[in-house]
């Protein structure tokens, strides 16, 4: 017999008098049941046959049941709160029921202690560390300069422009941006770890998806080993080169070109670009390279901080004495290096309105009149001994009136022999601009420059664009280098007092590596590593090499984990170096570096005035760059824009270069991350996300917006318009551009997130809705069913027979299958029809008319992107819970549960028109963030 | 020549025994920057066609080879293309699957068949590279043409004193050490966690057993195999022929004894710009990517004598695959491999008529002996999946394929 749902009832309520005494009756019973049954159980009746959705009311008869399945609830309270439910057409209950039984799901299930008794913070930390976790982790841990290799979630643009430590981003930004797969400075060229695959609306820091597996065992091993016997290993990981026994190569530090006065130095920087303005006209015969290769390999030398284009100061006209005046150009990742150029002969920096230089306003010519033969001394400063000039290029600039003739250049290397080149100079400003190039030999360091201009009939011959790459060059005591430093290091003190101090060394490490305190005994384990290898006859390196490597395999070193605890309590507070870890594993994706694990030692970090002040001087860091690279990268699905593919005949202004090599998924990337980070830096408010009065473009993302007009003055007075009124092509430049109105701005209204949510052929405003319903309110809309009607993949074919993608939209969500979800979905993607399938704006679909119009959760009513934001701006609160929501399951590297709901209500209170970094105080102060659950 | 003589005798009777059923191997041979297309593709097409100049030096393995013309890759937007024709040859990707960044590239055909073929091997696959460039001027992108996923390359063994040990060397007991001692640590580790965590943890303790048992397999087959049927080299050979040719050689011994089933060589990398000899060919260096993009007629004539070159240490490694006997017939009879690029020509940066030469009847399972021109109608990946099928594997698509290359199944 079955039992129907009023005998239960009954039963239930007959049950709640007798038993719970009469004065605390069930407030479910009274006050929730009933409205659920009145608006609900039309189709959410299991009882009554197949519940609509899969959703089922049917179990839940008492408070009790109500409490002991949270998740159904939170799906309630929001299918109420975004006005999903009950259906349009069916009965609507009052605004007053609603928030009722909102609010009663929120006190009386969501804000419950239902761990034990206690507030659920979740469980304990425990998971691998992601690829980018590894890269960097090992990165700080040995001091490297570089990433350990090169993996794709290092993204395209050199991150150097990133300076949050003083809280403002500038209004110009040089940003220079590799094309994809370009090489980027990492030690491993080609050793590699295997990619992270997350979960489906997940950070890939999401504990329960990182995988151990035998294959990426062994890549751990094997990456390990390539690290530690890399031939520079100890030059490079400089904070193991004392535990190795290795003092790094000295770098040179005084400039031992000679030297007469100061008077001559002038202060340089290297540039990335080898001739930006390209008129040169030929090459040299004979050279190395040719120009175009040229600038390639000067581009990524210079990325990798090991050369550069010397280019002239800024004063025209200026002069540098032969004989001992020095030129220092600066370069290397932090300009701590610079090449010194000694001229024989005065030298002039100098623009002839007769020639046409490759990098404007001025070039190097010999200083006084007729002097053409001279020779320019080339020192590098601040390498080390075994780095020197290994390939250079110049271009000769030829000139009008008369000027013509053989110029010959000569370059020394390091043994002595020499290379030269000539090449005829014909008459005419830049007609003729010619390249020279060279390369040493294997091992050898080219070493000076000397021009022969002795048969050119003008009186001055002109330099441009003196590029040089440094590389490694041969020392013959190169090894006995190394072995002496060790040799001295070990008379220094004596063997068992040496023996002692490098166990102390080791335990340091080794606490680093663990990012936690090394029990004796545990120190001892890996040390007893080394020490077999050196009982085995190796050499110190060797086995500390080794021992290092085993460290680096270790599971306290992969793993960020968490005790199961051992206090009695349903939960505890972490440790210091818990702490830590959560913190900067969240911030710099990487290690706590010093600093931070002394206030975990110190137990400052639990003092909360002191946890702020470590969470700000972490903001402050360049490392925080990941939450932009990382964080905000996946929030945005951003992966997705550089897999994407509009049609190339049809959308061609995203593709230029020859066969549409080059396109602009690149800058569109980098416009919706220089949001983001400005938003970070400047603790600008969350809404400045979707709606800020100011967006980044460069040159040529201000084109493919139609922005010249607008931002004319601006550009103006960056110097990016030439004489003829046109924008200049310097794509490096970055502004920051107040917009003329609010079609653009934010999250949604760029070119890339644009491009990312549609089709080659078409816009999807399915695709857009669902992708902006995850982005802005992080509620992903379930998968389509299996039996989804396909629509066309091309809009102009559908227009042919009278129709737009809209339209054929609506009829689709006629259909009462679809509408549940469509009806949700839609409304966020219609408002965005304005842009086309990369992102340009558009008033019509060839003939027919944008109709971008809509209703917003039922209430807000927008004809397009403008009023839609103004809708989405009455929505405040909700865009704040759904973004913290993504920031705190990033945060704690896991997916967010009901019990997390009382947190991140806390957090939206308290952060409501706050900015973005007091939301990421807010959350690393936040309960979860700093409690975990002691295991049972 | 530094490669010893093949002589059956010097064959271990154990894998003797293992090749009686004469497992299929394949192997890709990759050469970059393309080739000069007058000087390779034939004119006539069918069984009668005739050798061009590049191609001479396989005039005598004439019913053992098949040459494609007109088969294509499409170009994707957003990378290098250098880069993209490398990396993207053996998965050959739709243009609008982008795994990893913009890089159509997916899981390689080699690494496919070699989670088919080469699971039971020692080595489930070999990679090699004749790039012996040291300046490290390009990426991951250029250096193999082999990956296990998007974004995740392979790591090629470029020494040969390195690839032999692999093949014929213990392996290093440091490394089981190692495990030996994370093990350790793991264990105490999993003390400190909750019942949840300690199946995580789980999970890396098995990975390293894992890797445990794979080492002993690993010392125990060497031990097994006995004496090594080569001298350990002595690193790599001065000469680029000899260079080429000994990697060949190791590359055979592996297959012989069945310690590897597929293998990709990477000849040369693209683009890279560093010159260097080729020895007997040339008296000074060059620069093979540069000649690619110098005008007239001295540089064309300089590329074909390089597609030349290369072509005649393709020979060199089929004759000798030939000379072997195996079972009924010869190793190449029961291997297919193959030379190619993933440019057409590299004057102009093309994916169009790309070079591929086949050899090899894979057990009798593909045709020799046949020039096909298809015009451009061909995706590459047509031919691929032709190799996955001739090695039993069911599947009727492969990347960007459209339909299987019928013409060259048996």
């Amino acid at each position: 017999m079955k039992v129907s749902r009023f005998q239960l009832r009954l039963v239930a309520i007959i049950n709640a008098l007798l038993i719970v005494s009469f004065t605390s009756a069930d407030e479910f019973q009274d006050k929730i049941y009933p409205v659920l049954e009145i608006y609900c159980f039309d189709c959410h009746d299991g009882d009554a046959g197949k519940p609509k959705g899969d959703f089922d009311l049917f179990p839940f008869l008492t408070g009790a049941d109500a409490k002991a399945d949270p998740e159904a609830f939170r799906h309630v309270r929001d299918a109420l709160h975004f006005l999903e439910m009950p259906p349009e057409e069916k009965k609507q209950p009052s605004a007053e029921q609603r928030e009722f039984v909102i609010d009663w799901i929120n006190r009386e299930i969501l804000r419950q202690p239902t761990y034990r008794g206690a507030r659920d913070p979740g469980p304990p930390v425990m998971r691998r560390m992601t690829r980018l976790e590894y890269n960097n982790t090992v990165r700080d841990l040995l001091g490297l300069e570089s990433d350990v290799f090169s993996f794709s979630e290092r993204l395209m643009a050199r991150r150097d422009y990133f300076d949050p430590s003083v809280g403002k981003v500038p209004d110009e930004l040089d940003i220079f941006i590799r094309e994809y797969g370009a090489k980027v400075p990492a030690l491993l060229k080609i050793a590699n770890l295997p990619g992270d695959n997350g979960a489906e609306h997940g950070y890939l820091n999401q504990g329960d998806t990182l995988n151990v597996t035998p294959l990426l065992m062994e890549r751990y091993l094997s990456v390990a080993s390539s690290l530690v016997h890399h031939e520079d290993f100890g030059n490079e990981a400089s904070k193991v080169a004392a535990l190795l026994g290795i003092e790094p190569r000295p770098k040179t530090t005084a400039p031992t070109l000679s030297q007469k006065s100061d008077t001559g130095i002038f202060p340089a920087i290297a540039g990335r670009d080898f001739a930006p303005v390209d008129n040169i006209k030929g090459d040299a015969p004979g050279g190395s390279d040719q120009s175009w290769l040229f600038r390639d390999h000067i581009s990524s030398a210079f990325d990798e901080g090991i050369g550069g284009v010397f280019q002239h100061p800024e004063q025209v006209g200026a002069r540098v004495p032969g004989k001992g005046g020095v030129i220092r150009a600066a370069f290397g990742r932090n300009q701590e290096k610079a090449l010194l150029i000694n001229p024989t002969e005065d030298l002039w920096f100098v623009d002839f309105a007769t020639a046409h230089e490759t990098s404007p306003p001025a070039n190097i010519a010999n200083g006084l009149k007729g002097v053409k033969s001279f020779r320019l001394g080339l020192k590098l400063d601040g390498v080390r001994e075994n780095e020197g000039i290994t390939s250079l290029g110049v271009v000769v600039l030829s000139r009008s009136k008369q000027s013509q003739g053989p110029v010959t250049l000569t370059v020394r290397f390091s043994n002595g022999e020499s290379a030269s080149l000539t090449d005829e100079i014909e008459t005419g400003a830049g007609e003729d601009n010619t390249f020279f190039s060279w390369q040493a030999p294997p091992g050898e360091a080219i070493t000076d420059l000397s021009v022969d201009g002795s048969k050119f009939t003008g009186d001055y011959v002109l330099l441009d664009d003196l590029g040089f790459i440094t590389g490694k060059v041969a020392l013959p005591e190169d090894r006995a280098a190394v072995v002496v430093s060790e040799t001295r290091r070990k008379e220094s003190l004596p063997v068992e007092a040496a023996q002692k101090e490098l166990k102390t060394q080791f335990a340091e490490f080794l606490a680093r590596a663990f990012r936690r305190e090394v029990s004796d005994e545990e120190g001892a384990l890996f040390f007893s590593f080394y020490e077999k290898g050196i009982a085995d006859g190796q050499s110190r390196q060797e086995s500390m090499a080794e021992a290092i490597r085993a460290v680096l395999s270790s599971p306290r070193f992969l793993f960020l984990t968490e005790k199961a605890s051992s206090n009695a309590g349903p939960i505890r507070t972490l440790r210091g170096h818990e702490l830590a870890n959560r913190l900067s594993y969240f911030l710099w994706s990487s290690m706590p570096d010093e600093s931070l694990m002394a206030a975990a030692r110190s137990g400052e970090l639990n003092d909360p005035a002191q946890l702020e002040v470590q969470i700000q001087r972490m903001l402050r860091d360049p490392k925080a760059k990941e939450l932009s690279e990382s964080f905000a990268y996946q929030w945005l699905q951003l992966n997705v824009l550089l897999g994407s593919q509009p049609d190339p005949k049809r959308y061609a202004s995203f593709y230029s270069g020859p066969k549409g090599k080059e396109t602009l998924a690149a800058p569109l990337l980098q416009e919706a991350l220089l949001l983001f980070e400005t938003v970070l830096i400047e603790n600008r408010p969350l809404t400045d996300l979707i709606d800020p009065d100011f967006t980044w473009l460069n040159s040529e993302l201000i084109k493919f917006y139609g922005f010249e007009k607008e931002f004319a003055t601006q550009l103006r007075s960056a110097q990016m318009i030439d004489k003829n009124g046109k924008l200049r092509q310097d794509n490096g430049k970055w502004f920051r551009c107040r917009l003329p109105n609010r079609t653009r701005g934010g999250v949604l209204c760029m070119g890339s997130t644009l491009t990312l949510t549609s089709l080659p052929l078409r816009t999807s405003p399915v695709y857009r809705g669902a992708w902006a319903t995850e982005v802005v309110f992080n509620r992903p809309p379930p998968p389509p069913p299996a039996m989804v009607g396909e629509l066309g993949a091309d809009d102009q074919q559908m227009q042919e027979v009278g129709m737009t993608l809209r339209q054929k939209l609506s009829l689709h969500r006629e259909k009462a299958a679809c509408a549940g979800c469509h009806s949700r979905i839609d409304p966020l993607g219609f408002p965005l029809e304005n842009f086309d399938a990369i992102g340009q704006w558009r008033e019509s679909y060839g003939k027919f008319p944008v109709d971008s119009g809509g209703i917003l959760m039922r209430e807000h009513d927008y004809a397009g992107i403008v009023e839609f934001k103004d809708a989405l701006r009455q929505r405040d609160g909700d865009f704040h819970r759904g973004f913290i929501r993504h920031l705190l399951a990033y945060a704690l590297g896991r997916h967010l549960e009901s019990y997390d709901e009382w947190t991140i209500d806390e957090l939206a209170e308290e952060v409501d028109g706050k900015g973005l970094q007091d939301l990421i105080m807010a959350i690393a102060k936040s309960y979860p963030f700093l409690h975990t659950r002691n295991a049972e | 020549m530094l490669g010893l003589p093949l002589l059956e005798a010097m064959t271990p009777a154990r894998s003797m025994a293992a090749v009686a059923n004469s497992p299929k191997r394949l192997a890709f041979f990759y050469i970059p920057n393309g080739v000069v297309q007058d000087a390779w593709h034939p004119e006539k097409t069918g069984t009668d066609f005739e050798f061009t100049s590049s191609l001479e030096p396989l005039r005598e393995l004439r019913d053992h080879v098949s040459l494609f013309t007109g088969l294509d890759r499409e170009f994707r937007g957003g990378t290098g293309v250098h880069a993209q024709a490398a990396c993207s040859w053996l998965s050959s990707s739709p243009p609008t699957e982008a795994l990893d960044g913009a890089f159509p590239t997916n899981i390689t055909l080699d690494q496919l068949l070699a989670g088919e073929l080469g699971t039971n091997s020692p080595l489930p696959s070999l990679e090699l590279s004749c790039n012996n460039h040291t300046n490290s001027r390009e990426t991951k992108y250029f250096e193999t043409v082999s990956w296990l996923a998007p974004g995740y390359a392979s790591t090629p063994e470029k020494d040969p004193r390195e690839v032999w040990h692999r093949l014929f060397g213990k392996p290093n007991p440091k490394d089981k050490s190692v495990l030996d001692l994370v093990l350790e640590d793991a264990k105490r580790l999993k003390r400190e966690l909750g019942t949840n965590d300690q199946s995580k943890l789980e999970e890396y303790l098995d990975s390293v057993r894992s890797v445990e048992s794979r080492i002993e397999r690993a010392t125990d087959a060497a031990e097994q195999r006995g004496a090594p049927p080569m001298a350990q080299p002595q690193g790599i050979p001065e000469h680029r022929d000899d260079y080429i040719r000994l990697m060949g050689d190791l590359m055979i011994l592996a297959f012989q004894q069945d310690i590897t089933r597929v293998s990709t060589l990477l000849i040369d990398p693209e683009r890279w710009d560093t010159p260097r000899m080729y020895h007997g060919v040339f008296d000074q260096p060059q620069n093979h990517h540069v000649l690619t993009h110098t005008q007239g007629d001295e540089a064309k004539e300089k590329l074909k004598k390089i597609d030349h070159f290369h072509v005649q240490q393709f020979a060199y490694v089929v004759e000798k695959m030939k000379s072997i006997r195996e079972g009924e017939g010869t190793l190449l009879d029961h291997s297919a491999i193959l030379l190619g690029s993933g440019m057409g020509d590299g004057r102009v940066h093309d994916y169009n008529n790309l070079p591929i030469v086949l050899a090899g009847n894979l057990g009798g399972k593909l045709k020799s002996g046949h020039h096909w021109n298809y015009e451009g109608k061909r995706p590459l990946a047509d031919l691929w999946l032709a190799l996955l099928q001739a090695t039993d594997n069911q599947r009727d698509r492969f990347a960007d394929s459209t339909g299987v290359l019928k013409d060259v199944l048996v």
